[in-house]
């Protein structure tokens, strides 16, 4: 990478880590540490909302997929305007006016104790890993483009996004995830400008090309449990997904719960409701332009530069003649792409068109070829689709661009992350600490656990990012886990509004409905996971409705 | 005596039935432009 990029990236982090130190001086106290004294106003808790959910996944993998797949995955967002509307009328006002530091806390409140450790002691356990995964992502790509050690690009990102959470608290990650947010924004905006700039065709013949491969296909109406991304997964399974992750889990909740009131807490979520879904195609659209770019620009055949090395080392006449076999057939899809916008007439761009759809089936299969040759030779899954962003933008975007796109995606990862370690360190201190173990230390006491515990859960995050390869079965194992629970959790809390609900009914609910969506995950696994949040949360309602009428009746 | 004009704070900041309208407003443009794409260009 050039040295002008290098400088962006080195800037942008020195930048975070002295802001974060700058902002450690403000904070005295625990409420302060963790809820900015309810001081922020809503646009700065609206972008941190945003940054928290955008991580370097979005950046890497989602920009991927639109180039792969097109712009389908977007409806997966189409529950979360109206889940944040309907957050902002009911658990936004519950857990903003109970002045608590943790969702959970307030269950406590509602029902008893042993709900609330329950519900935190799961938030914790699937938090502290995916903590750790979501620095993984970036770090393996990072490692594989640049040639580093993974232990490298673990800490170069890891490092100074724990030591300005822990010292600056809540106040550096939310003013951190601001300007975190800006340079993603400014950086997504900046490569479809270039991009449009670049391409060798108008816009219009650009999303012609994009179109009749199936990637401007946004809708898609079927009622098929079993599809991942249709209209009503979206609408239904996402809206439950988003209820879940927006109102019950702690990594967002403590976003909201800085807001000065009740008002800037509702506004900062529905700032995500306005400009998600237009964000999201934004992304996609970037995916699906660098498809379109790389029809008139020879794209490298395998986009992990590791696994290309590995395959050119191991079976280089395999992959030589695969390569001119791909050449070939770029060069005729290439010339068939260049026609199409040439074409004189309606039928003679429709012949251009079926052409260069062939050599593209070719051109994929070709491709296939390759990924199947890599994974023989490097025993792993190619996840191909993660580099064709990077790839872009290393060896196609200008001196300078190329370093802020880097730095955003840091930024992304950055700004995920700082907002777990944040809320794993309240939960651990709030929940368990300050609960269990010393309920009558002084304010100061808790400061110090309170940064020890955020050091503690960024150290974790490191250890199990560094080792993401050899606990891949283990971190599975624990995402599947999570997702037994999401919709259960959402479910204790729509209990927690129900006036006739009990504590019984909201423990043994939890446990229920963890267990049905576990029994669904196992005997059924071809439903499509959000579905699972919708069937988890009904029965913990369904079952805690029974039991608490059972519990008032003997009463 | 005349009342003291609202603050600027307060100006700045909808109300949240003003907000909620937008948002439905903003979605429903977004979805309308996001089919038109697709009418247009997907085959």
């Amino acid at each position: 990478m050039h040295p002008i990029n290098w400088i962006i990236v080195v800037g942008y982090l020195a930048y975070v880590m002295i802001d974060g130190v700058r902002r450690a001086k403000g904070t005295k106290d625990v409420e302060g540490y963790f809820l900015a004294n309810r001081s922020l106003p809503w646009w700065a808790v609206g972008l941190s909302v945003m940054a928290t959910q955008l991580s370097a996944v979005t950046m890497i993998g989602t920009t991927g997929q639109g180039a792969t797949d097109g712009l389908r995955f977007v409806q997966f967002y189409f529950g979360l305007p109206l889940a944040m509307v309907i957050l902002g009328v009911t658990l936004v006002p519950f857990l903003h006016g109970a002045k608590v530091f943790t969702a959970y806390e307030y269950l406590e409140r509602r029902f008893d104790a042993r709900t609330r450790s329950l519900t935190a002691f799961l938030f914790l356990l699937s938090r502290g890993m995916s903590a750790g995964t979501i620095l993984a992502a970036p770090a393996v790509v990072f490692s594989a483009v640049f040639g580093w050690p993974l232990t490298w690009s673990v800490a170069l990102i890891g490092i100074p996004t724990v030591i300005y959470t822990m010292l600056g608290g809540v106040q550096a990650v939310t003013w951190a995830d601001v300007k975190q947010m800006v340079l993603i924004v400014v950086a997504l905006v900046s490569v479809v400008v270039v991009l449009l700039l670049n391409m060798p065709v108008a816009p219009d013949d650009a999303l012609r090309i994009a179109g009749a491969t199936g990637r401007m296909q946004v809708f898609d109406f079927s009622f098929n449990l079993n599809e991942t991304y249709t209209f009503w997964s979206g609408v239904i399974g996402g809206t439950f997904l988003m209820l879940s992750y927006f109102g019950t889990d702690q990594s967002q909740v403590q976003r909201y719960l800085t807001a000065r009131s009740v008002d800037e807490a509702r506004s900062s979520l529905l700032m995500s409701a306005y400009w998600k879904i237009p964000l999201q195609a934004l992304v996609l659209m970037v995916g699906v332009l660098v498809f379109v770019y790389y029809q008139f620009q020879a794209p490298p055949l395998l986009y992990n530069p590791a696994h290309e090395a590995a395959v050119v080392a191991e079976r280089g006449p395999e992959y030589q003649a695969l390569e001119g076999r791909f050449q070939e057939t770029f060069t005729l899809r290439e010339a068939a792409a260049r026609r199409v916008p040439d074409a004189a007439g309606e039928a003679e761009a429709q012949a251009a068109m079926d052409e260069f759809l062939a050599h593209e089936a070719t051109v994929q299969d070709i491709r296939s070829e390759a990924l199947a040759l890599a994974e023989n030779v490097t025993g792993e899954s190619s996840r191909d689709v993660n580099y064709i962003i990077p790839r872009f933008v290393l060896s196609e975007l200008p001196i300078g661009l190329s370093g802020i796109f880097i730095a955003a995606v840091m930024a992304a990862a950055m700004s995920s992350i700082a907002a777990e370690l944040n809320s794993l360190s309240t939960a651990s201190v709030i929940d368990f600490y300050r609960r269990w173990v010393r309920p009558e230390a002084d304010d100061a006491h808790f400061l110090r656990v309170s940064k020890l515990a955020t050091a503690f859960w960024g150290i974790f995050a490191c250890f199990v990012a560094t080792y993401a390869a050899t606990l891949g079965s283990l971190i599975e194992v624990v995402n599947r886990f999570g997702s037994f629970f999401y919709g259960s959790i959402l479910g204790v809390f729509l209990l927690a509004m129900l006036p006739k609900a009990r504590g019984a009914g909201a423990f043994f609910g939890l446990l229920a409905g963890m267990g049905v969506v576990a029994a669904v995950t196992f005997g059924a696994p071809s439903i499509s996971f959000l579905w699972h949040n919708v069937i988890g949360a009904v029965t913990v309602v369904v079952v805690g409705m029974v039991i608490g009428g059972r519990a008032r009746a003997n009463a | 005596m005349p009342s003291d004009p609202p603050s600027s704070t307060a100006r700045s900041r909808p109300s949240f039935r003003t907000t909620l309208t937008r948002v439905l407003a903003v979605q429903a443009a977004t979805l309308i432009l996001l089919w038109i794409l697709q009418s247009l260009y997907h085959v």
